[in-house]
């Protein structure tokens, strides 16, 4: 996997100032637990919340590398997290989050620490709360808990609309407003607006960049900004217990990290729909993205679970994503190309729980097409290109276990 | 490899399973009663009121204050009852759902205390309080017992 615009990338002011900020919080941290608890501090403290969570897998693939796995076994996939939140007043609650990951290869991130979220919340009413800073991104299901495992079940999200292909990001840097409201006859409703700046990452194999000094790159790194953002989700509780459904989206003024993709407006929109029970956890969200018309990607996935005992679960989950180039003229590329632009899974999962915080999980992963399942070295892309074959087949193999406190 | 790691999991994960889905459930059995500071004017309150202030999705009491509910510990069969009952949900659904708000930036849990005379001490000592306890346990001063409008 390779970067584009490498110096630039590095320099962007997000990504230096995350680094910064995460080393800032996780230091305001240390000094907080080493404060003694008395005279005035104590009132504050004894608001203080510290949480965590994180995770380790191994991974195995028939073949080529896909998310946590590659063909000679991959163990070097450990995360972890840190969430702090305070009240210093009645109506102010302060929350930050910051994440440490053992491989920054992935293209979900380009380090190996990084500040999930930082803001700071103004109690209204529960019907509006305002925040501003870098805010958890309301968008889907998963969004706002996008790497904790312990709120899943698989070891990895759904690629198709959390995975790398850059349809969401971890936060918004911003305001918003956020609250619930009771609508009655048992329904509800939880809404979020926002406004600000969307960064992160998204992956693609090097023939897609259609940039030539890129085409025998196994996959390429772009980071992307969405500046003036506005987005919002809404998500109604239903009469029917655990059932809930919803719709999320966000637009706004995008540039990527490579000099052929121009700037445009990138307009995404998500449904979703999650009934949750005691032994029942169903899932499904079905988005689309359009980045004006250089390209479009759409899909989904339905994911269900089912506790057979107080510790045993069976998952199951079919991912489906898209990427279409509408006014690009393929005909010129190699006849994999098709197959680089497809991403078609299916996974079955055995999770042993502890309880609630520590889950032991084997999932295997069948994959057809190369979206998101790519070869190892510039030298088997060229070995694809010439032979204009690839095996579109991956099967993923991953052990772990995921916590959290 | 994937094959051969796939042979060495299989037969004691299925081993494992099968044991455990023919283990008995454990049994649940415990009623309660609501509690809430002495001051506070609330007479009775619905189960789905409860279950709001419970969940804070309800976090201040028509008079203002701030609710400050309290449970008790995960292994207490009272709590199994009242997550049960009023909350829609057994206890790891629960701890389930606090998960999400805290790692969502969006609410913490209410404080877990291990017996009825904490969580009465708790409602004595704040004003906003209001928890749960075992219906036979005597409330003393400063603290009132809540009608459930089932």
């Amino acid at each position: 996997m390779i970067r584009t615009n490498r110096s630039t990338w590095s320099e962007r002011k997000p990504h230096s100032g995350s680094a910064r900020a995460a080393a800032v919080v996780t230091a305001a941290l240390a000094v907080l637990l080493l404060v003694p608890r008395a005279g005035a501090a104590l009132s504050f403290l004894d608001e203080l919340e510290i949480h965590g969570f994180g995770g380790w897998a191994y991974g195995d693939t028939d073949g080529l590398k896909y998310a946590v796995g590659s063909s000679d076994g991959k163990y070097d996939n450990a995360e972890f997290a840190l969430n702090v939140s305070a009240r210093p007043a009645e109506r102010l609650s302060i929350v930050a989050q910051v994440y440490f990951e053992s491989d920054d290869s992935d293209a979900n991130t380009n380090q190996d620490v990084e500040l999930d979220y930082a803001f700071a919340e103004w109690f209204v009413s529960d019907a509006l709360k305002i925040r501003m800073g870098r805010v958890k991104h309301p968008f889907g299901l998963y969004g706002e808990i996008f790497d904790v495992g312990t709120l899943r079940p698989f070891y990895l999200l759904p690629q198709s609309i959390y995975g790398p292909n850059g349809f969401t990001a971890k936060a918004y840097n911003g305001v918003g407003l956020t609250g619930n409201y009771t609508l009655g006859a048992g329904w509800g409703l939880q809404y979020d607006l926002y406004g600000g700046e969307i960064e992160g990452d998204f992956q693609v194999p090097g023939l897609l960049t259609t940039v030539e000094d890129l085409f025998l790159e196994p996959d390429v790194a772009l980071g992307f900004t969405v500046k003036d953002t506005l987005g919002g989700r809404i998500i109604f509780s239903t009469p029917i217990d655990g059932l809930s459904v919803g719709a999320s989206a966000y637009r706004g003024d995008e540039s990527v990290g490579l000099d052929i993709v121009g700037d445009a407006t990138r307009t995404t929109y998500l449904g979703h729909v999650e009934y949750l029970t005691d032994r029942w956890t169903a899932r499904a969200e079905w988005g689309r993205l359009e980045h004006d018309v250089d390209f479009e990607e759409e899909g989904g996935y339905l994911e269900l679970a089912y506790m057979l005992t107080d510790h045993w679960q069976l998952a199951g989950r079919y991912d489906d994503w898209d990427l279409t180039f509408p006014n690009t003229n393929l005909a010129n590329l190699p006849g994999i190309v098709p197959q680089l632009m497809k991403h078609q899974e299916t996974a079955f999962g055995v999770n042993y729980w502890f309880n609630p915080s520590f889950v032991v999980r084997l999932d295997v992963h069948q994959v057809d097409g190369n979206r998101f399942a790519f070869v190892d070295t510039p030298e088997q892309v060229l070995e694809a290109l010439t032979t204009d074959s690839l095996d579109d087949q991956t099967q993923l193999i991953v052990l772990g276990a995921q916590f959290s406190f | 490899m994937i094959r051969t790691t796939l042979r060495f999991l299989a037969v004691p994960l299925l081993v494992a399973l099968g044991v455990t889905v023919l283990a008995p459930a454990p049994a649940r059995a415990a009623s309660f009663k609501l509690v809430v500071h002495a001051s506070n004017p609330v007479q009775s309150l619905s189960p789905d009121q409860v279950e709001k202030l419970f969940l804070k999705k309800t976090t201040r009491w028509d008079t203002g204050g701030e609710v400050q509910p309290v449970d008790l510990a995960d292994d207490s069969s009272v709590r199994a009852t009242f997550s049960e009952e009023i909350l829609g949900k057994d206890v790891p659904a629960v701890k389930s759902y606090w998960q999400r708000m805290i790692f969502s930036g969006r609410a913490t849990p209410p404080p877990e205390l291990s017996s009825d005379a904490q969580v009465l001490e708790f409602v004595r000592s704040n004003r906003g309080a209001i928890g749960y306890v075992a219906s036979g346990t005597s409330v003393g001063d400063g603290v009132k017992t809540v009608d459930l409008a089932r």
